[in-house]
């Protein structure tokens, strides 16, 4: 991105500006926090959750053709390292065969890396009434639709609650969310690029129409000692054109910001969590709380490839991934995707999904010619 | 005689080179009670670094109260007994300014030496070795390191390249203590330091200038010089102490032999091994081998039998039960983990020296790594101390903060034992600040 | 001490300069003017000490220590600094710094850039390099050339010390501590004499001239040029005293006095341990702390420095400079253009005409410094308003008096401070100095207890009305204008920086000479400089009460350090 086009950017929308309200005003905010918007209850894994990984593994073990008693005793020795951060990759035997057992031309390959070219393990998924999330496809009750345990609003589309919802670190509630998922938006959150929200309406003070437009910042989100974001610090805009076209109508109505006509979402991360977090049918629905922070629920189509690699990539190194046969998951994945067909993969690409963030005020200025942009 | 001067006279005991002086202690030198120096000076303080991984239940050891007369809460029910002897500090957090969050390393890193880890050369020296610098220097081990899992890992460390191994066996570390070469504190011959001696020596031309400069002060000027000559003279005096054979330790004792005992991770093990460790540890202290002692609790990898998961593992995996709105598991690691720390403080605190115990003049800093272990997250840390280092630290206080460093307890304790500090830490983790509600008679 | 009375009545003796020898002096009859002011004897103060560590020896040089707390008196440090002492525990900190300089400067990645020679044999004294060294180091930190005992002494002792130590440089290291340590340096004392051009009077001798000049007017030890005035007798003589002062305010470290002497007036050594309740300010950290210290001190020098503006205008401008986490508290905008994710930065800003802010008064530093930890107060602000910046004394409260009322901010009755202080001054013994500092206070309830903006408490809007001697104002940016237009605040600056020169509050022969300062400065368009200038160029500045008598008592005054002689 050279500064040229940022310049073209900013005089393209303050030219929307000035087109729009005679007195627009634009209200701005920073996400703080975010993870996956989950409402496990006891009887939404009839059959159990997902075994313990030692179980798994015994399974995935004897599904590459290991004797049970082979497959036990591999994870046995593996038990008896510990957790010792001193062990070496090279000595870890059960690591590179779950790694590599993939096989592609009967060559072991990374699995992680290849999915598709391992035996589906068959995962647990959830079943259950309610999930948080949006109705997408427009329809009050079609099959797999979920109902909103709060609002008791019914067509709720969020399928990937099905592929997360029986993974003990993964289960949580919309309030307390998962380990799983404070584990990685808190090892990030420090020093990825802070996605922005911006709201411009004519009287922002009463129920109206508004435009919001989601952004990413040149800095990372700034917390306060109590581990809550620091309200109105100023972040710059990332004028990267892929950020541009995150536009979309919306209202605000009784004390919440809504999307009301959903588009398409481009928005980049750390590689941690996502390296590209998109969605199709973009939807928000935010409450704004007393002290002017936001508190809410964003949702859309999501490419099952992006979910994958978000949190798969780390493979078996990072410590958030002890729990899950993630190669297993890329099936529950696509088995539950349900949005945009793919002939050649013979499922959809994308699939149904919900996040719960949180936000706060902020200053949202325009990178300046200095700023250095990749 | 009175214009003789100090100087001169040391210059004479100076040109003798290294002389011994042998002054054997006198029992008319110890006061009554057998805690102190019939002069006054005190036992010696003592500091302790207690480091244990994954933090505390969120919501279950903040005290409600803040400042003196707190309740403990439930987590920390466990070291009532030391109620009146500790102090916790909540609301404090690490900073890591823009640097990548590497869970259970960072925070470590700050913890121990105000900063994260920018190079191997430019790690400085954990705080336990900026104490060892002051009080440590005079004993036979300028620190034990001991560790509850069987790893010889420690966290302390002189130098990126320079960082202390545990010993995990208590029988080793017996044999090191108080085997063969182990020497009685109350009996050995004594050699004064030739650099103490200089310093002294070199202190007193300051001294030696008195009566020129009150010649030219008026009267409140004079008096204002005085206390300023009478400060000099009690730092002269502390190092006449200090040309003395060093203070008796009359509680001192060796322990009984140990035997060996299985080490690792199993939290049977290691409450076993921990109550043995801090046996030898309080013997150690009381017979004055050492002054400072490192104990890493390896909690990471703790597990309970028959469960092959280890707590850090769990801390991952488990979910939040429902109905209590904790990790039940986790929740057992972490009453395990209190009630191994209450032990060790309770042997310290068992350990009667004079009218008070070894507790009293030892200062035993608790650190973590992160507030929740399950969300790593790296504010509202809990820190507590145990002991009142012979008064120099101040108990009994629940000291709430602002969001600030954690560095500040850090800052605090070493200021207590001496440490020439103003601040500590690096960027937005330095403070200046002591965390005055605490400091006693430094 | 009959004595002592003896001597006052004849005068005494007087002490040469820099000899540190004593000669008798011709009685005279005193003045009828009434008496000059002492020579106050000073303590370094803990930044002037930071200051000349990093004059002498650069600022590689690392100060691990805590030194003894400043003390205020009068509403000042620097007036503090003359009244008090050290105490061990003290001492044990200034000997421990002190050891820890001096290795510092003599270590071996140093020494051969801090010594001037090498010894001969490293391991051996060698008495002429010492003496270079130390001379050269001593004259810079007693700001005044050895005397020839002093010299001696040090030299001697760095000698005995490396051959105890078998090592050159740890000898010159411990005798450098000693110097650190040493009352010659850890106090400024003023040596006084009799002036020979105004028979019967005294002043300060030319090497405390030289210092009293320099941390008046740069905080920190005289430099080379100023300490060879002193030398030559340049000082002394008014052609030559101007030319130094002229150079004096040219130097870029003119601004490190003027930050000096605002910091020391408005009371900011409070600021580091200022707390907030952070459930209601969780925005409120020691950062931001530090910052609003910082950003009041850059605004005052621009304005008086960079700009030689007026003294009026600090309490107007809108210009400031602010940090990233400084402007989330004005929540204003401001874009940190460095590298992506970098360190906050200072940079310039202006408040916007309607913000309501405008002046040092509007600043986080004032309006959160006079709040209590949980919410703003009108009464401190006032208060403090007119102490520190009108020099007015407010009376403190009387005993048992109720403030359930102002503490209580739940109360739906009284939901501003207005309203709360309004009942509460129903009380007549509370009454008269509330009307002294709420309605001053009142119009900068726009602003919490953390500095933030505010329209509302509680959900009732808040009432900016208010009046300060005579002149109202309906805002924030009100107060500013009149105290900008309010005398007391000219007749307080003069006299505080008086004070702050001479580490005392002045005395009454003094009275025309401030009078004419203030004429001067008025005339001078309220230039702060200009009053520096004129107060650095007085002759008045260095006069002095004659000496102290010489006691033989008190050479041999058997006090403790005296007598505890113990020889082994």
């Amino acid at each position: 991105m050279r500064w040229w086009k940022a310049v073209l950017l900013v005089s393209a929308s303050l030219a929307a500006v000035s087109a729009g309200p005679a007195r627009a005003e634009t209200r701005s905010y920073v996400v703080t926090m975010f993870w996956h918007a989950l409402e496990t209850r006891d009887d939404d894994c009839p059959n159990g959750i997902n075994p313990k990984i030692e179980v798994q593994y015994q399974k995935d073990l004897e599904l590459l053709g290991y004797s049970k008693g082979e497959a036990a005793e591999l994870i046995k020795q593996d038990g008896e390292r510990g957790e010792d951060s001193n062990r070496g990759w090279e000595t870890d035997k059960l690591g590179h065969i779950l790694i590599d057992r993939a096989r592609v031309g009967g060559k072991p390959v990374n699995a992680f890396m290849h999915p598709y070219a391992t035996i589906d393990p068959v995962l647990i998924t959830k079943t259950g009434k309610y999930a948080h999330g949006f109705n997408l496809d427009g329809k009050a009750d079609a099959p797999g639709n979920f109902q909103n345990p709060d609002t008791k609003e019914t067509g709720i589309d969020h399928q990937l609650a099905r592929v997360f919802g029986c993974f003990e670190n993964m289960r949580g509630t919309l309030k307390a969310g998962s380990a799983f998922w404070l584990y990685k938006w808190s090892s990030i959150k420090e020093t990825m690029p802070a996605w922005t929200i911006s709201v411009t309406g004519a009287d922002l003070s009463k129920d109206g129409p508004v435009t919001i437009s989601v952004g990413e910042a040149m800095e990372a989100v700034r917390y306060n000692g109590n581990g809550v974001g620091r309200p109105n610090m100023t972040y710059r805009q990332d004028p990267d054109p892929a950020f541009a076209k995150n536009v979309y109508e919306g209202e605000i109505k009784g004390g919440h910001i809504k999307i009301t006509k959903p588009g398409s979402l481009y928005m980049e991360q750390d590689p941690l969590l996502f390296p590209v977090f998109s969605m199709e049918k973009f939807n928000a629905d935010l409450r704004i709380n007393p002290d002017g922070s936001l508190i809410g629920l964003i949702g859309g189509y999501q490419p099952i490839k992006e979910i994958y690699f978000a949190v798969a990539s780390p493979s078996l190194e990072s410590e958030s991934n002890y729990a899950i046969d993630f190669p297993g998951m890329y099936y529950s994945l696509r088995k539950n995707a349900d949005y945009n067909y793919d002939a050649k993969m013979q499922s959809n690409r994308n699939i149904s999904a919900a996040y719960q963030i949180m936000a706060v005020p902020a200053h949202v200025a325009p990178a300046t010619r200095n700023t250095v942009t990749n | 005689m009175t214009n003789y001067s100090r100087r001169r006279v040391l210059k004479g005991t100076l040109a003798g080179a290294a002389v011994t002086v042998g002054l054997p202690l006198l029992d008319c030198q110890l006061n009554g009670n057998g805690d102190a120096l019939a002069s006054g000076d005190a036992l010696p303080v003592a500091f302790g670094n207690w480091y244990q991984g994954l933090g505390l239940n969120p919501g279950m050891w903040i005290p409600k109260k803040v400042g003196a007369g707190f309740e403990n809460n439930i987590q920390l029910k466990v070291l009532d007994p030391y109620r009146s002897k500790m102090n916790i500090f909540s609301g404090m957090r690490y900073f890591l300014d823009g640097r990548p969050h590497e869970t259970h390393t960072s925070t470590v890193e700050i913890a121990m030496t105000g900063a994260v880890f920018a190079s191997i050369d430019k790690i400085g020296p954990s705080l336990d070795h900026k104490i060892a610098d002051v009080i440590g220097n005079r004993t036979r081990f300028r620190s034990i390191n001991t560790s509850l899992d069987g790893s010889r890992r420690s966290l302390s460390r002189r130098s990126g390249t320079a960082s202390s191994p545990a010993e995990p066996v208590p029988a080793n570390l017996y044999k090191q203590l108080f085997g063969p070469e182990f020497q009685d504190p109350n009996a050995a011959e004594f050699s004064p330091d030739p650099s103490v001696m200089a310093r002294r020596s070199v202190l007193s031309h300051v001294t030696d200038q008195r009566k020129s400069l009150m010649a030219e002060l008026d009267t409140s000027d004079r008096t204002r010089l005085d206390e300023y000559f009478t400060a000099i003279r009690e730092i002269e005096q502390q190092l006449d102490l200090q040309m003395q054979k060093p203070v008796a330790m009359p509680a001192c004792s060796k322990p009984s032999e140990m035997t060996d005992t299985q080490v690792g991770s199993l939290v049977s093990d290691v409450q076993k091994n921990a109550k043995l460790l801090a046996r030898l540890t309080a013997h150690a202290l009381a017979c004055g081998q050492t002054r400072i002692f490192n104990v890493t609790t390896g909690s990471q990898g703790w597990r309970f039998e028959g469960n092959p998961r280890g707590w850090h593992v769990t801390t991952h995996e488990e979910s939040l039960d429902p109905v209590l709105g904790y990790q039940k598991t986790v929740f057992k690691f972490l009453t395990a983990a209190n009630e191994t720390f209450a032990d060790f403080i309770g042997a310290l605190d068992g350990f009667k020296e004079g009218s008070g115990t070894l507790l009293d003049r030892t200062l035993v800093l608790w650190q973590t790594d992160h507030g929740d272990a399950r969300t790593h997250t790296i504010e509202d840390i809990p820190i507590m101390t145990l002991g009142g280092a012979g008064g120099r630290i101040k108990t009994g206080m629940h000291v709430r903060s602002a969001g600030e460093p954690c560095c500040r307890v850090g800052l605090t304790v070493q200021q207590a034992l001496g440490v020439p500090i103003s601040a500590w830490g690096d960027r937005s983790n330095q403070t200046s600040r002591t965390v005055t509600e605490i400091m006693g008679n430094v | 001490m009959s004595r002592k009375a003896l001597m006052v009545g004849v005068a005494g003796l007087v002490v040469a300069a820099g000899a540190g020898a004593f000669f008798a002096f011709t009685p005279h009859k005193a003045a009828p003017v009434g008496e000059a002011g002492k020579a106050v004897t000073r303590r370094l103060t803990n930044d002037q000490y930071a200051n000349v560590i990093a004059e002498v020896f650069g600022p590689s040089i690392e100060l691990s220590g805590r030194l003894e707390p400043d003390t205020r008196a009068n509403n000042l440090i620097e007036v503090g600094a003359g009244q008090v002492s050290v105490s061990s525990d003290g001492m044990a900190q200034y000997e421990m710094m002190a050891r820890g300089i001096a290795s510092q400067v003599v270590s071996e990645r140093t020494r051969d850039e801090m010594l001037p020679c090498k010894p001969k044999a490293p391991k051996e004294a060698d008495a002429a390099c010492a003496d270079q060294f130390l001379t050269r180091v001593g004259s810079l930190l007693f700001r005044r050339p050895l005397t020839a005992e002093e010299q001696k002494h040090y030299v001697t002792a760095a000698g005995e010390s490396a051959t105890t130590l078998k090592d050159f440089y740890a000898g010159v290291s411990l005798s450098l501590g000693a110097m650190l340590a040493s009352p010659q340096f850890l106090f400024r004392h003023e040596r006084v004499e009799a002036d020979p051009d105004v028979k019967g009077e005294f002043r300060i001798d030319a090497y405390s001239k030289a210092s009293r000049l320099s941390f008046f007017l740069w905080n920190s030890i005289p430099d080379d040029t100023l300490l060879a005035a002193a030398k030559s007798g340049e000082l002394h003589t008014a052609r030559g005293l101007n030319r130094q002062v002229a150079r004096m305010l040219a130097s870029p470290r003119l601004e490190n006095g003027v930050r000096a002497f605002f910091a020391d007036m408005f009371g900011f050594d409070a600021l580091p341990t200022l707390a907030k309740d952070t459930t209601l300010y969780p925005s409120f950290d020691n950062v931001t702390v530090r910052d609003a210290e910082e950003q009041t001190l850059r605004t005052i020098a621009d304005v008086l420095v960079s700009k030689q503006g007026d003294y009026r205008d600090i309490f107007t401008t809108r210009q400031t400079f602010l940090t990233q986490t400084l402007a989330s508290i004005y929540n204003v905008e401001l874009v940190n253009d460095a590298p992506n994710g970098g360190a906050d930065m200072w940079l310039p800003y202006e408040f916007s005409e309607n913000s309501g802010r405008g002046g040092v008064l509007t600043h986080l530093s004032f309006l959160a410094l006079h709040s209590h930890p949980g919410r703003s107060s009108p009464t401190l602000r006032g208060k403090a308003l007119r102490e520190v910046m009108l020099c007015q004394k407010v009376p403190a409260p009387p005993a048992a008096v109720d403030f359930a009322l102002v503490e209580d901010t739940s109360n739906p009755l009284f939901k501003t401070a207005r309203q709360r202080l309004e009942a509460h001054r129903t009380n007549p013994v509370c009454a008269g100095c509330h009307k002294i500092t709420d309605p001053v206070g009142l119009a900068l309830e726009t602003f919490d207890g953390d500095g933030s903006h505010r329209d509302t408490e509680n959900g009732a809007q808040i009432d900016t009305n208010g009046e300060l001697d005579g002149i109202k104002f309906s805002d924030a940016a009100g107060v500013g204008r009149a105290v900008h237009d309010n005398p007391a605040a000219l007749s307080c600056v003069a006299d505080r920086l008086v004070a702050y020169g001479l580490g005392r509050m002045p005395v009454e022969s003094e009275a025309a000479w401030r009078e004419g300062l203030k004429q001067s400065f008025a005339a001078a368009q309220y230039k702060f400089v200009e009053l520096m200038s004129k107060i650095a160029t007085s002759p008045e500045f260095y006069r002095a009460a004659p000496p102290a008598p010489t006691s033989t008592a008190a050479l041999s005054a058997p006090n403790q350090s005296g007598q505890t002689e113990v020889v082994r």
